[in-house]
Formats: structure tokens, C-alpha cells, sequence
């Protein structure tokens, strides 16, 4: 029974492990590349639109300064987490390239909107956020566009 | 008047401390990804909780021995030793996930990166285990756990199309694109934060530490049938608050600031106060309640002194294995593991352990030896036997479901 134990218990570890490390495994086809660039682009729109909504109470003072600094710094985390995985994963040919080119633009100019909302939050411009916020309604648009049908434009 | 007011304290103190770091991330992870059709599954986990929670405090009642006491002396060494390991475990993990869910909290007002909060918390932690009452731990905890309802306000405040908030919920289906293997990977980990092992062993380890009697049983069915389930309806707010605000926009909660976004927006900046109060509540209440909760399993199962009324120098052995789990969360935490991955995975884990730590139950519940005139009923028996069966299945199915969806990705 302790071996049983033992054992029930050195399983659940592992496959807890293994699944906490998420591995980005290799995308060996088109399809395949299309899938992680959109799951990419979910995870980034995610970030995006959090922090429209932080940008939006922060100006109106609806939030705390350190709240709002907190949320918006965890936003561009979360943007270049998924960028760096993104593009980590080989492309598996041209069509794909063209992919990853126009999802890592997408990425890193919402990234830059994100990192100047971040700044003005810590220096504790607040009524700043919303106007600084505009263009990731133009780029959460594109990122659903991307979402819908991922791929080069 | 002095009874009724126990009552209600009792029914209150329950509604607040019935959610901890794992219902603020399912239910609002949840209602992100899929809106209110997973509602359902907290319904299942809190009937469930009521139904297991009432008779091991009846249990404590009338034996006036806590589950893991009785566990031992009725399933034998090795069967009791197999359902602490893993009890043991799963609750570490809410531990780790606890502590740091404190300083992830007070980051939100203070800016002050989380990892530097750890030790502190963890510190207060201890310090609130070896000096506060258990009553008066119970108690104050529980209460402020109750600004959680500001998020049932802020459902209100959102101003939701009630009518189709109430359809989601009760025709729950699978949105389009998500798989079903995901649906039922984060029903199950609804379900194993409704269900949670540790508040079992820390309810009947409280009732024995209040000293209750058969003449408390009523007091045990007030805290269960009315406490848990207006708790359960805070982790409902919860989950609607997060439908009505990050569904529609395609946010997904990887973050427990998250969480608070929604009340922030309907309620400003007061809404926003009140719900990290909350955090701060529920979160610093479970690390307590799981703290606790490893020390009370191990001392139980080994035949130790234990429990807050003893002298410290006369439970040596059970106050050292809570402070040690205590510093093992700090150690954990301190590693910048993702707080909110281990509470996932503790939640989910539980799921895996629930018949280990609810079928001794049942089977106590059930013998008169121990329990007398105060044995289930055929209708308990009925509803426990169906939820054992659930509780099996779910067990069986989480570590597949977790392996072939990626933990939900």
C-alpha cells in the first residue's frame, strides 16, 4: 500500500510538471503555426483589452494609483510573455513567415502602447491613460481580424 | 436572543470564509473564458460541500473526535496513511497558493512587487496561529471576508440582462471553438474549489476545538445550509462579474488583479476597496484555515496532542508542523513560481484526492458505533451515495483531462 501511495502520489507530480511547464512544442506544419500564431494573438488581445479597461477607470478615477500601475505593468508582462514564446517557434515555411512578420508587428506595437501606459501609471499620470490608450482599440480590432483568420495581411 | 445571534454569526462567519484564492481565480476564469454556462458546476461543488461538510460536523458533534482522528481508527493505518499523503498535499498547495494570494493582495494597494510581501505574510500567518484565539480567528477573518458581496453589487450595478444571465446558466453549452475536454477541465476545477478537502478537516477539527455537543447540531446545519450556499453565491457573483465584463471583450483572467477589474468598473473606487479587502479576507483566512488544517491531519492521523485550546508547549508537534508548512509556502513562494498556476493546480489536484478525504466520511457518518441515534439517513445516504459516485468519476477523469488539454490552455 505505501509503494501504491508512493507511487500515486510521484505520478500526480510529474504530470503536474509537465503540464505546469507548457511547452511550446514545435509547430511542424502550416496549420499547425496558424493555430499557436491565433492562440498567440488571443493571449496578447487579452492583455490589450485589460488594459484599455484599467486605462479607462485609472483616467476616470475610478482605481487606485498602485492598483492601476499593478494591472498594467502585469499587461505588458503578459504581451511579452506571449511574444517571446511566439517567437521561439520555428516557422515551417515562407507562407508562415509572412504570419509570424505581421502577428510580431501587431505584438510589439501594442507592446510599446502598453509599456507608455505602464510609465505614466508609476509616475502617477493617471488622467493621461485613457488618451494614451486609443490606439489599442485600432490594435485590438487588427488582433481580432488575426484571431478570425490568421495569417499574413 | 444570545443563541440566535451565535446562529447568525456562525452562518455569516461560513459565507465569508467560504472563499478563498481558488474560487477567485475558477469563477472568474471561468466566467471570462465561458460566460455563466459553467455555473452549474458550482452548484454541483457547494450541494456537495453542504452535504459532506454537515456530516462530519455532525461527526465532530457527537464523537467529538475530528475526521482524520476517525479516519485512521476506522479505514487502519495504511488506508488513513494513503488519504493524508495526499490530503497532506493538496492542502500545501493551497497553502502555497494562499500565502502568496496574501501579497499578491496587498501588492494592489502598495505597487510593492508580491515577492516581497511573501515572508511577511507568511510570518503573520504563524504569528496569528500561535498567538489569536481560534474563535476569534474563525470569526474576524470570516466577517471581512464578507466585503466580497461588493461583487454581487457590482453584478447588480453592471446592470446585466437578467433574463439572459439566467438562460446561460441554465443551458449551459460549449461555445463555439472551445473543446469539450477544456468545458469539463474547468468544471472539474470549479467543482475541486467548491469542494476543497482542507475545509472539511478544518470544520471538523473546529467543531471539536469549540467543544460542540449534540445540542450544536443545530448550529452545524445553520453554518452548512445557509452559510456555504450564500458562499457559493459570492463565487457566482464572481463568476458573472467576470461574464459581464471580460467575455464579451475576449480577456482571459491569468491574474488575480484581474479579478477586481470588474467591481472597479461598476463601483469605483469604494467597489475597489472593498473587494481587496475581501482578497485580503479570504485569502489570509484560508492560509490560516490550511495551515492549520496540515497540522490538524498529521496530528490527527499520528495520535497527537493537538489544537489551538491546548497550551502550545503541551501540542508542540502539531504548532511545528503548522509553522514548518508555513515556511515551506514561504520557501515555495519565494521560488516566483506563478501563484495563480498553483492554485490552479491545487484545485484541480483536490478534485483528483476528493474520494480519499469524503468516503471515510460517509462510512463514519453511517456507522452507529460511533454515531448512534445521529447515523445518515436514507435521504443523506441517498445524496452522498450520488455525490461519492461523482466524486469518483471526477477523480478519474481529472489527470487525463489535465494531460490532453494542457492544464485548460
Amino acid at each position: 500500500m505505501r509503494r501504491i501511495t508512493i507511487a500515486v502520489l510521484v505520478l500526480i507530480m510529474v504530470f503536474a510538471l509537465l503540464v505546469g511547464l507548457h511547452p511550446m512544442t514545435p509547430a511542424r506544419t502550416r496549420d499547425d503555426y496558424r493555430h499557436k500564431a491565433k492562440d498567440t494573438a488571443e493571449s496578447v488581445l487579452s492583455s490589450v483589452q485589460t488594459a484599455r479597461l484599467v486605462a479607462r477607470v485609472g483616467s476616470r478615477g475610478d482605481a487606485f494609483g498602485p492598483y492601476v500601475s499593478v494591472m498594467l505593468s502585469e499587461s505588458e508582462v503578459g504581451a511579452d510573455g506571449a511574444q517571446t514564446s511566439f517567437e521561439s517557434i520555428q516557422p515551417p515555411d515562407r507562407y508562415s513567415d509572412l504570419t509570424r512578420a505581421h502577428l510580431t508587428e501587431l505584438i510589439q506595437r501594442s507592446s510599446d502602447v502598453l509599456s507608455r501606459l505602464r510609465i505614466s501609471a508609476r509616475r502617477g499620470e493617471l488622467d493621461r491613460l485613457e488618451d494614451q490608450a486609443r490606439p489599442l482599440r485600432h490594435l485590438s480590432q487588427q488582433l481580432e481580424a488575426f484571431i478570425d483568420d490568421p495569417g499574413p495581411r | 436572543m444570545k443563541k440566535l445571534l451565535g446562529v447568525t454569526l456562525g452562518i455569516l462567519t461560513a459565507m465569508g470564509g467560504f472563499v478563498d484564492i481558488g474560487d477567485l481565480v475558477a469563477n472568474s476564469a471561468t466566467g471570462a473564458r465561458y460566460g455563466m454556462s459553467l455555473a452549474w458546476a458550482v452548484v454541483l461543488g457547494v450541494v456537495g460541500i453542504v452535504v459532506y461538510a454537515e456530516m462530519s460536523g455532525r461527526v465532530a458533534s457527537v464523537t467529538k473526535r475530528a475526521t482524520f482522528d476517525l479516519v485512521r481508527e476506522r479505514l487502519g493505518a495504511r488506508a488513513g496513511l494513503l488519504n493524508l499523503g495526499a490530503s497532506f498535499f493538496i492542502t500545501m498547495l493551497t497553502l502555497i497558493a494562499e500565502v502568496a494570494g496574501v501579497a499578491l493582495s496587498v501588492q494592489l494597494v502598495t505597487d510593492v512587487n508580491y515577492l516581497l510581501w511573501i515572508p511577511l505574510a507568511g510570518f503573520a500567518v504563524w504569528l496569528v496561529i500561535w498567538r489569536v484565539k481560534f474563535e476569534t480567528l474563525e470569526t474576524t477573518f470570516g466577517l471581512l471576508g464578507l466585503a466580497m458581496i461588493v461583487v454581487v453589487v457590482a453584478v447588480v450595478q453592471l446592470d446585466p440582462s437578467w433574463t439572459q444571465l439566467w438562460h446561460h446558466a441554465t443551458h449551459p453549452s460549449v461555445p463555439s471553438g472551445e473543446g469539450h475536454p477544456t468545458y469539463f477541465y474547468y468544471a472539474i476545477a470549479l467543482f475541486g474549489a467548491a469542494m476543497t478537502p482542507y475545509e472539511v478537516f478544518f470544520f471538523s477539527s473546529g467543531a471539536v476545538e469549540e467543544k460542540w455537543t449534540r445540542s450544536d447540531l443545530m448550529l452545524n446545519k445553520a453554518n452548512v445550509y445557509l452559510g456555504f450556499p450564500l458562499g457559493g453565491l459570492l463565487s457566482l457573483g464572481l463568476m458573472a462579474s467576470a461574464a459581464l465584463v471580460f467575455h464579451p471583450l475576449g480577456v482571459g483572467v491569468e491574474n488575480l488583479s484581474q479579478v477586481a477589474l470588474p467591481t472597479s468598473v461598476a463601483l469605483g473606487k469604494i467597489g475597489l476597496a472593498f473587494i481587496i479587502v475581501g482578497f485580503v479576507a479570504c485569502t489570509f483566512g484560508a492560509a490560516l484555515e490550511t495551515a492549520l488544517s496540515c497540522g490538524y491531519t498529521m496530528s490527527q492521523y499520528f495520535g497527537w496532542q493537538w489544537g489551538k485550546l491546548v497550551a502550545p508547549r503541551d501540542a508542540s508537534r502539531f504548532h511545528l508542523v503548522a509553522l514548518l508548512s508555513v515556511f515551506v509556502a514561504i520557501v515555495v513562494g519565494l521560488t516566483a513560481i506563478d501563484p495563480i498556476k498553483v492554485t490552479e493546480y491545487s484545485i484541480v489536484l483536490s478534485a483528483a484526492a476528493l474520494p480519499l478525504t469524503y468516503f471515510p466520511i460517509l462510512v463514519i457518518a453511517n456507522d452507529r458505533t460511533y454515531m448512534g441515534e445521529e447515523v445518515n439517513g436514507p435521504v443523506q445516504n441517498t445524496i452522498a451515495s450520488i455525490y461519492m459516485v461523482i466524486l469518483t468519476v471526477v477523480a478519474l477523469a481529472t489527470v487525463p483531462l489535465m494531460i490532453a488539454t494542457k492544464a485548460g490552455s
